[in-house]
């Protein structure tokens, strides 16, 4: 890419975001460190409730940290102001989820990519070319036609290419999905989840994907990071995650997943009663009430990621 | 077109299975007035559930399963008209019956449970008067509804606490279980389930299944489970039904659906499908969208998607037609599924 030597382009360092409900602190985010480097594609695997999504809006500066920092490119994206603040946005994009929502509706899908261009200070004479181009990436390969359309003459899975073509029509460094595919059908999902891969072989673009569907993260993410209430419970290469799956959450998540065979003998890793507002998650691991293997240390002290295998961290008491 | 179908399929009915049968659905077709016409939604399905069987009625969004289990218990959008087939449901026809005994079906032999719990919950009323108002239209009152009650939730797995909570104060998934015992609450012959995981999280998703084929096992009652995840059907139910474009287009035995696939659209959904325990391959889409069900093709409704379409799939529909004991498809190629399916599981075939 260039001459840095350091290949993080993203890092998050005791990234937290805490709210006030009820006069009871919610621990949305609670102290996150992870890196994601130039180029890679990370999924953040989660269920309802975990902090993906807040965590994505952290990313993007949507949402400002109770604590914590993010670096971009090696700045502190907290205090960017101005020209840095601008470039950040242009280099940093978000793919909204819903397809259907995303786009203005009264705006033709020409209105719809000129914008963000018209916002970047993107010359006109430059734009019908940087338009056809991206949407040859997002294999919409008849640009005129889909240009003149409005979204309701286009299908989900069009929509969600011009959705895409759109985050990436100015070239970004780095691009958040937040549940990228939920909205779409099977049969069209297959290609969006391919066009992913494309984009990520391809554009060399740094993504992170934020879903609670493990074969979506499995098929498009090279390293996978799983959030449980919060906390980053585990962190490796998404193959390694998915076969060998270190952290007790990360193990029942696995084998919870259907197959879509009949002949499928995965038996259930059988978790306690998730229980509401149970302890101050600010002791102890966030999983131990629903943890099988949970013992005293557990309610005790926070269990830090620690190698768990080569690439690999686990946040857990247990042995690796 | 669509007498064809049901004339090929009414009278094999008995013969093609050991279960006995306890709903027969043939030719059903429902249409809704929108403002651009007449929309198709069902047209001309068949199926069959048999007693203490679970069904799961798969198909992508729009091609008619809600509207078609809908149907069965006559609780149908205002814009939508029943206006063709039969719905036999123990010897009589469910499309015959007026609106009382239609009314009088519901719950006591056939329940629901919809997709998200909290639209069918009441929020302002606690768990136990829910369940005391369906088991009062069942003549359970007093003692005995109260006793039950807490039967209904052992059996879904739920502490009697629950009983005193209001909706908003469980999880998703304890909703879900609450909406269970009430559909089980009048020990009914069917339970119809529309996406009733669909917006759980994956780990609930798999309790909340357990409970129900438990259940469906342990009370010998009927299961439709409509649904759009292959995954979940091959996880719990024991036959599928594969709706396309408003027609029923394969239905069998889970095992030989999923394994042998008679209908180039179940071929197609499958290579879509992910399998975690698999290697990460491609998954291959199938191209184009389904035809507007205001102005459905005249022939075959997937051809202009099918990669082995022939002339005569886009001029005539395929009936559906028993290819195996049990296992019906609607394809002018069934003959050659063998050869089609390893054709199928090539990526090329699909490319346009």
């Amino acid at each position: 890419m260039d001459a840095m030597t350091d290949t993080a382009l993203v890092e998050a360092r005791g990234l937290t975001k805490h709210f006030q409900s009820g006069g009871a602190t919610v621990r949305a985010v609670d102290g996150l460190d992870f890196r994601i480097d130039r180029g890679e594609t990370v999924g953040l695997l989660g269920e309802s409730g975990s902090g993906k999504t807040t965590t994505g809006r952290l990313l993007l500066r949507l949402t400002p940290p109770s604590a914590g920092e993010i670096r971009f490119g090696g700045a502190d994206v907290a205090t960017m102001s101005g020209p840095a603040l601008k470039r950040f946005r242009t280099r940093a994009q978000l793919v909204f989820q819903n397809p259907f929502d995303a786009l203005n509706p009264r705006f033709t899908m020409r209105q719809s990519l000129a914008e963000p261009l018209i916002n970047a200070g993107v010359p006109r004479s430059e734009r019908a070319e940087r338009m056809d181009a991206v949407l040859r990436q997002v294999h919409l390969p008849d640009a005129a036609g889909v240009l003149a359309n409005y979204p309701h003459q286009m299908s989900g899975g069009q929509l969600q290419r011009v959705v895409l073509a759109r985050a990436l029509i100015l070239r970004p460094d780095f691009i958040v999905a937040d549940e990228p595919v939920s909205m779409l059908d099977v049969s069209v999902r297959a290609g969006i989840l391919n066009l992913m891969r494309d984009v990520r072989d391809e554009m060399g673009l740094a993504a992170i994907y934020i879903s609670h569907d493990v074969t979506l993260v499995r098929y498009v993410c090279v390293r996978t990071l799983v959030m449980y209430r919060g906390r980053i419970v585990e962190d490796g290469p998404t193959e390694d995650v998915v076969r060998h799956p270190r952290h007790p959450y990360t193990q029942a998540l696995i084998a919870a997943v259907p197959v879509p065979r009949v002949e499928q003998n995965r038996a259930a890793i059988p978790l306690k009663p998730a229980r509401h507002g149970s302890g101050d998650l600010a002791v102890g691991c966030g999983f131990r009430d629903r943890c099988p293997y949970a013992f005293e240390r557990c309610f005790a002290e926070k269990p830090e990621l620690r190698p768990a295998g080569a690439g690999h961290l686990a946040a857990c008491h247990l042995d690796p | 077109m669509t007498e064809l179908v049901t004339q090929e399929t009414t009278g094999e009915a008995s013969a093609r299975r050991d279960v006995p049968l306890l709903l027969s659905v043939r030719g059903l077709r429902v249409s809704y007035r929108t403002p651009r016409g007449t929309m198709h939604a069902v047209d001309g399905a068949s199926f069959d559930v048999g007693q203490a069987e679970m069904l799961g009625l798969v198909g992508e969004s729009g091609c008619g399963k809600t509207t078609a289990a809908r149907s069965l218990t006559g609780v149908l959008a205002g814009n939508a008209r029943v206006t063709g087939g039969s719905v036999t449901f123990t010897g009589r026809d469910l499309l015959a019956l007026d609106r009382q005994d239609a009314r009088a079906i519901r719950w006591t032999e056939i329940a629901f449970v919809p997709q998200s719990a909290m639209n069918s919950l009441d929020p302002v009323y606690r768990i136990e008067a829910q369940l005391l108002e369906v088991l009062a239209r069942g003549n359970i009152r007093g003692r005995a509804a109260r006793l039950r009650a807490r039967e209904l939730l052992d059996m879904v797995g739920l502490p009697h606490t629950v009983l005193a909570s209001f909706p908003h104060q469980l999880s998703g998934g304890m909703r879900q279980r609450v909406a269970i015992a009430l559909a089980l609450a009048l020990n009914p012959l069917l339970v119809i389930a529309d996406e009733p995981v669909t917006a759980l999280d994956v780990i609930v998703q798999r309790e909340v299944l357990d409970t129900m084929r438990d259940l469906q096992r342990r009370l010998h009652v009927s299961v439709i489970m409509i649904t759009h995840d292959i995954s979940v059907v091959a996880y719990c139910c024991d036959s599928i039904a594969v709706m396309y474009a408003g027609q029923v287009v394969e239905s069998g035995p889970s095992a030989v659906l999923l394994g042998q696939a008679a209908h180039p659209y179940t071929m197609g959904l499958c290579n879509a499908f992910p399998d975690l325990e698999r290697a990460a391959d491609l998954l291959v889409p199938i191209q184009g969208s389904p035809p507007d069900l205001h102005e459905p093709p005249t022939g075959c409704r997937f051809a202009a998607r099918c990669p082995f379409a022939l002339e005569r799939c886009a001029q005539e529909p395929p009936p559906l037609t028993e290819i195996a004991p049990g296992h019906r498809a609607a394809c002018w190629r069934s003959g050659e599924a063998a050869a089609l399916r390893v054709r199928a599981t090539e990526a090329s075939t699909w490319m346009p």
